[in-house]
């Protein structure tokens, strides 16, 4: 089994230095329709999504930097310790299922110095692999 | 879970959450290229809150570079708001906040005994016509607040035209001014639509932000959130009045089977209620009303005399007779509203 993990960062919305070419056009179209074929919520609340991705976007463009998808949930993120973990392509509920703590017990800052988590004398360090894993235990 | 719905589901609890118009009063004043913003909402959401929060900082930010003006409908509520020092004009917490030492002469109110801001009736216009508000020099910014436009259910009907009286008191104010001017118009949705809503040709069928851009003008309509339905059941207001009161729930009731989309082909007849275009409307297939654009039409239906036509009682009774039977359609909302106005007018 290879140790590399399959990426977890997403579609490319806008590219490097904020280009915007044919596949990230295909690409935000595409994230568009996936967001409104979501069952479950009101047209009201998929509509203000996409208006929040169209105005980062337009940012990110002015800004000349590049958008994913992750980095787009990112972005939206309610509080610091989901940013991280939605950046690095889990949402809560993976990640503290991968952990095996739970997700309250993963959102608390008590239980977080810095970038590592520790959770009954496990410590997990959360940093950048070229593997692609999001965390390691120490 | 997915990210997106892990995002999509932190941003309905955060709606939720945020109950109160603070939070959305300042997005929409992000709107900079609007003059109108008007705030449709339940009770009890805060937005007259939330606006007098904005009044009080701009006044302390920009002192004599900033005109405020507050405005209701009749001379009864602002003579009980300026009574006693201005006690309920602005509400206590936010005395406390900006520390005001309010008192009041004629219209004015003072803090510290520097102008604050005047309180006017909309009722008044006439009187006040012709009084030196407005300042050519003034460099400054101008807000004008009209709270509670909409008349209550059962409220007595004023004897003076709503939207006239409004559009004298802008006049008197602000004659042309274009920029730096922001006008609020803060009122409960309720079954009938009032006259300054119909005057932007648009009424919110659902809830959320509607941009007329034409018009400079943003709609809010406000959709109640959970916590404050969960806060309201049990209250006595709930026991009483259940939950169908639409000043509550903020829900604009109109009957949809009576809009008609279909193409008009032929134009019937013109149905008057006064010498402006504005009062006319015409009858396009027999049963299709829209509103008069200036066709050439030869037969009419005056709904009162001295209106330079043919007055026939049996043929007014007879429009009469066919709208009480829904027998008209209507191209837009706008126009079953305005159409319905103009009856009532008539059959006083």
């Amino acid at each position: 089994m290879s140790k590399y993990k399959k990426s977890r960062r997403g579609r490319t919305l806008v590219s490097k230095s904020g280009k915007l070419n044919a596949s990230n056009k295909k690409n935000i179209d595409a994230f568009k329709n996936e967001i409104m074929s979501s069952k479950e919520y009101t047209d009201a609340e998929k509509r203000g999504l996409i208006a929040d991705l169209n105005i980062i976007i337009k940012q990110r463009m002015k800004d000349g930097k590049k958008l994913t998808t992750t980095g787009f949930f990112g972005e939206l993120a309610s509080d610091k310790i989901e940013r991280m973990l939605v950046n690095a392509g889990y949402s809560i509920e993976e990640a503290s299922e991968e952990l095996g703590v739970s997700e309250a017990e993963l959102l608390d800052m008590k239980n977080w110095s810095g970038d590592k988590f520790t959770h009954a004398k496990d410590t997990w360090l959360f940093s950048f692999k070229y593997t692609g894993a999001a965390f390691t235990k120490i | 879970m997915s990210l997106l719905e892990q995002t999509l589901n932190n941003r309905r609890k955060k709606h939720n959450q945020s109950r109160w118009y603070t939070k959305e009063l300042k997005s929409l004043l992000g709107n900079t290229w609007a003059m109108f913003y008007a705030i449709l909402g339940g009770r009890m959401t805060g937005k007259s809150y939330a606006l007098m929060d904005y009044l009080c900082n701009q006044k302390r930010k920009k002192q004599d570079q900033c005109k405020l003006y507050w405005m209701r409908i009749s001379e009864t509520s602002t003579k009980f708001m300026l009574a006693n020092k201005a006690e309920k004009l602005v509400d206590p917490d936010l005395v406390r906040k900006y520390r005001l030492e309010l008192s009041t002469k004629g219209m004015n109110v003072y803090d510290r005994g520097k102008m604050f801001m005047q309180v006017m009736p909309l009722s008044a216009m006439g009187k006040l016509k012709g009084n030196a508000f407005f300042d050519k020099d003034y460099t400054g910014e101008i807000i004008i607040v009209l709270d509670e436009f909409q008349l209550e259910q059962g409220e007595k009907r004023t004897s003076f035209d709503i939207l006239y009286n409004f559009i004298g008191m802008i006049e008197n104010i602000a004659r042309t001014t274009k920029n730096k001017i922001r006008i609020f118009l803060i009122g409960n949705t309720l079954e009938e639509a009032s006259g300054i809503l119909k005057a932007f040709n648009f009424l919110p069928e659902g809830f959320g932000r509607f941009y007329l851009k034409r018009k400079r003008c943003i709609i809010d309509n406000i959709e109640p959130t959970e916590e404050y339905l969960k806060d309201r059941k049990g209250s006595a207001a709930d026991i009483l009045g259940g939950n169908e009161m639409s000043n509550y729930t903020n829900e604009l009731k109109k009957d949809l089977s009576l809009i008609c989309k279909q193409r008009l082909t032929t134009p019937s007849y013109l149905i008057k209620f006064g010498k402006t275009k504005q009062n006319m409307f015409i009858v396009w297939d027999g049963n299709i009303i829209t509103r008069y654009k200036g066709q050439a039409i030869k037969s009419s239906v005056a709904m009162k005399p001295y209106l330079d036509d043919r007055y026939n009682p049996e043929r007014r009774q007879t429009v009469i007779d066919i709208f009480d039977a829904q027998g008209y359609k209507f191209d837009t909302l706008i126009t079953l509203s305005y159409f319905q106005g103009e009856l009532q007018k008539v059959r006083k």
